[in-house]
């Protein structure tokens, strides 16, 4: 779907925002475990919009240009989220500050549509909204052989490729948690694409996400 | 004294089983009753978890004073020490399996210790409780599943539990949790994994002690451990 599609209805459709929200899931993992299989699956099931590094960076950069974009993603917040999120931002030394300040309000913004995103530390941007935080696991070997078997390179080339990325990666986690503090735990569930098939996985995230349904109702 | 006794029978069985001892047959999960290692951050309901879990699978819970039994009563026993330890290959992680054959002392006397207890286990199924069982096992054999908390909520948990202030309890959940890694750390240190060590890791923040047997169960069953149904009361 074209990038001012998806910025369309998910921020200004009128069914966007509705009242019972739309299954939301974030999700993370090493690079290599299955991350983006399994998201696109779920997005698939759930029926919701799938938003990954790409398409949030798409996003973000929109916003960096479009008011009416961006009003329309503080519009989301709770009241006092927008200004506070302006200050705390406002504080920090880095060239980063306007792009994390957008990321945290791109991924609230996304919220109330619901979705499947992925990585980009939204996990703990929605750490008290209603989401299942899942998490994809799996060890650095593995990881090293999916990659070296999916980009036609060789063990070792891929072991350094995931080590690096799963380094930025947390990295820029540990950014967002700096700025963005919470106090609950970072997953609801973890489980290994080492013993686990992609549909297994998102059974029991399906699963998971039915639980936490019956129990609301 | 009824444990003894039961543990000594449990031990005689495992000898006197032959089809577990002598088949070249690799069994698949759906074949071998069920047994789970289960890992816990102190105050996230670890225990009653484990509790639950073993009576929904029929199995016995192994908790740290019944795994020290049945390993110091293998320990006597010289003929089904060596008869266990023909298995011990084809039950470890092989990176586990090339520190295991190292020259003795305390670790290794405790780590061989814990690998034939959980091969004896294993017979009948088992829940297995914190040891650093899951770094024995690999996900050949066991489920291992980890039950995690973050320090507000496990204390919370706590406080209500004990009657203990909320200070008191965020203190002896960290200090109990620093113990907890030191031993796995002093036991293990060398036998880091490049594999995951959990196959499951469920947020008690998020899912009481039911949903997460709940949702162990299911996982188990997707994975193809033979799980017995629900009794209907």
């Amino acid at each position: 779907m074209p990038i001012r599609s998806i910025i369309q209805s998910t921020f200004f459709d009128k069914e966007a925002a509705q009242a019972d929200q739309p299954p939301l899931v974030t999700v993370t993992g090493e690079f290599g475990a299955g991350v983006e299989a399994v998201s696109r699956e779920l997005a698939k099931q759930l029926d919701v919009k799938y938003f990954d590094y790409w398409v949030l960076d798409s996003i973000i950069r929109e916003a960096r240009l479009n008011f009416e974009l961006r009003k329309k993603m503080e519009s989301r917040h709770p009241n006092n989220l927008a200004s506070w999120i302006q200050s705390f931002f406002q504080k920090g030394d880095g060239v980063n500050e306007e792009y994390l300040a957008l990321l945290v309000k791109t991924v609230l913004g996304i919220a109330p549509a619901g979705g499947v995103i992925v990585g980009r530390g939204a996990h703990l941007i929605l750490s008290d909204h209603k989401v299942l935080r899942l998490k994809v696991e799996a060890g650095p070997e593995f990881c090293a052989k999916q990659v070296a078997d999916r980009k036609g390179i060789s063990l070792k080339a891929a072991r350094k490729m995931v080590a690096k990325i799963n380094k930025e990666r947390m990295k820029f986690v540990a950014d967002i948690y700096e700025k963005y503090p919470g106090y609950s735990s970072y997953y609801d569930l973890v489980l290994s694409s080492e013993v686990m098939s992609t549909q297994q996985i998102v059974d029991v995230a399906l699963s998971a996400m039915g639980v936490i349904q019956q129990r609301a109702a | 004294m009824d444990t003894i006794r039961d543990n000594q029978a449990f031990l005689r069985s495992y000898v006197n089983a032959e089809k577990y001892v002598q088949t070249s047959h690799q069994p698949s999960l759906s074949e071998i009753p069920p047994l789970v290692t289960v890992s816990r951050f102190c105050g996230a309901s670890g225990t009653e978890t484990a509790t639950l879990l073993a009576e929904r699978l029929g199995v016995k819970l192994y908790d740290k004073e019944l795994v020290k039994t049945i390993t110091q009563e293998i320990k006597v026993d010289k003929h089904l020490m060596s008869r266990l330890d023909e298995h011990v290959t084809s039950w470890l992680d092989d990176l586990v399996f090339d520190v295991f054959i190292g020259k003795g002392g305390d670790k290794e006397d405790y780590l061989q210790g814990m690998i034939r207890a959980l091969i004896v286990i294993s017979r009948e199924g088992g829940v297995v409780v914190g040891r650093g069982a899951h770094l024995l096992t690999s996900n050949k054999s066991a489920f291992r599943v980890r039950l995690e908390g973050s320090l507000n909520v496990c204390a919370q948990r706590m406080s209500d539990r004990k009657g203990i202030s909320m200070r008191e309890a965020e203190k002896i959940i960290k200090s109990t949790n620093d113990e907890r890694i030191k031993f796995v750390r002093k036991i293990y240190e060398k036998y880091t994994s490049v594999h995951n060590y959990y196959d499951m890791v469920v947020n008690s923040d998020t899912f009481s002690p039911d949903e997460s047997v709940e949702l162990i169960l299911y996982t188990m069953e997707k994975m193809g451990f033979n799980i017995p149904k629900k009794k209907v009361s």
